[in-house]
């Protein structure tokens, strides 16, 4: 199966780190970064070891950096300009065959108007634990990490995932 | 140009300050100034981030620091990522388009999730 295309927020970057998935979301899906996305990670350089990372895979050409065209108007006034959602959103409205990693219900909603597709960090634990790529077990413990970030809502609700699936096999 | 008057007492406790740690008075002045913005930005960062008002970028554009910055920010202060469950479950039904699986047929959901994304 052809890897998905998935555009990566900063935070999603550092939140899989967390939890040791890079490599994972590396090897599952097409990884593209936006130029500010790019700079905001590697403001890490030196201290943060996902941003270590991050320049190595990225000179390794494993992750795409990609450039919207433009700027819509229509989302200047919801996301901060400053910052890699801008970038991240524009490029997905002018693509549309991608999708999104971003931990940002505020983010979410600016892409619903879109039509845009996204997901969390959250969901790549489940995601990869359905696909077998890792066990249940260790999604059930990468979940519990998540959770110092993450609201226990959206952590109990991935556990009933896949105890949900646990439940079906 | 801003221009302060101060208390004698108060005058004097500045200078006294700005000896000890070997600055200007002005410096002392600004710095201060700087620190009280500062922690403002950062208080109002927080809070609207938290209530949901602002995204992260935007957040830590209030704040004045880096997005990563005001990440570690927030950690310190016990507040998760603006991520609600139900956003959670809308995004599996994005996932559940491009993999096999169904695994979400079952799952308990709120009622305003009725008819989305997950199938």
């Amino acid at each position: 199966m052809q890897k998905p295309k998935i555009i990566i927020d900063t935070s999603s970057w550092i939140n899989l780190f967390r939890v040791d998935l890079t490599t994972y979301l590396i090897e599952n899906f097409y990884v593209c970064v936006t130029p500010k996305v790019s700079n905001e990670i590697l403001e890490g350089k030196g201290f943060a070891e996902d941003a270590n990372l991050f320049e190595r895979v990225s000179n390794k050409g494993v992750i795409q950096i990609i450039t919207p065209k433009k700027i819509q108007e229509k989302i200047k006034h919801e996301i901060s300009i400053s910052s890699g959602e801008i970038e991240i959103i524009a490029y997905a409205i002018e693509k549309k065959d991608c999708f999104v990693l971003i931990d940002d219900s505020k983010v979410y909603q600016v892409m619903n108007r879109f039509n845009l597709k996204y997901i969390s960090s959250a969901n790549i634990v489940v995601d990869l634990c359905l696909i077998e790529k890792i066990n249940k077990d260790m999604a059930y413990k990468l979940l519990e990490k998540l959770r110092r970030v993450l609201r226990d809502e959206v952590i109990n609700k991935a556990k009933e995932v896949l105890k949900n699936a646990e439940n079906r096999s | 140009m801003l221009k302060i008057d101060l208390k004698a007492e108060d005058d004097k406790w500045l200078k006294e300050i700005a000896k000890e740690i070997d600055i200007s008075m002005k410096d002392l002045a600004y710095m201060s100034i700087m620190k009280i913005i500062n922690e403002y930005r950062v208080r109002k960062a927080m809070r609207e981030y938290t209530e949901g008002a602002v995204s992260l970028g935007k957040a830590a554009e209030i704040a004045g620091v880096s997005k990563r910055k005001f990440m570690v920010m927030i950690e310190d202060f016990g507040i998760p990522l603006n991520l609600d469950a139900r956003d959670f479950v809308k995004c599996f039904g994005f996932l559940s388009e491009m993999r096999e699986y169904r695994v979400y047929k079952n799952v308990s959901r709120t009622p305003a999730l009725k008819g989305e994304a997950c199938r």
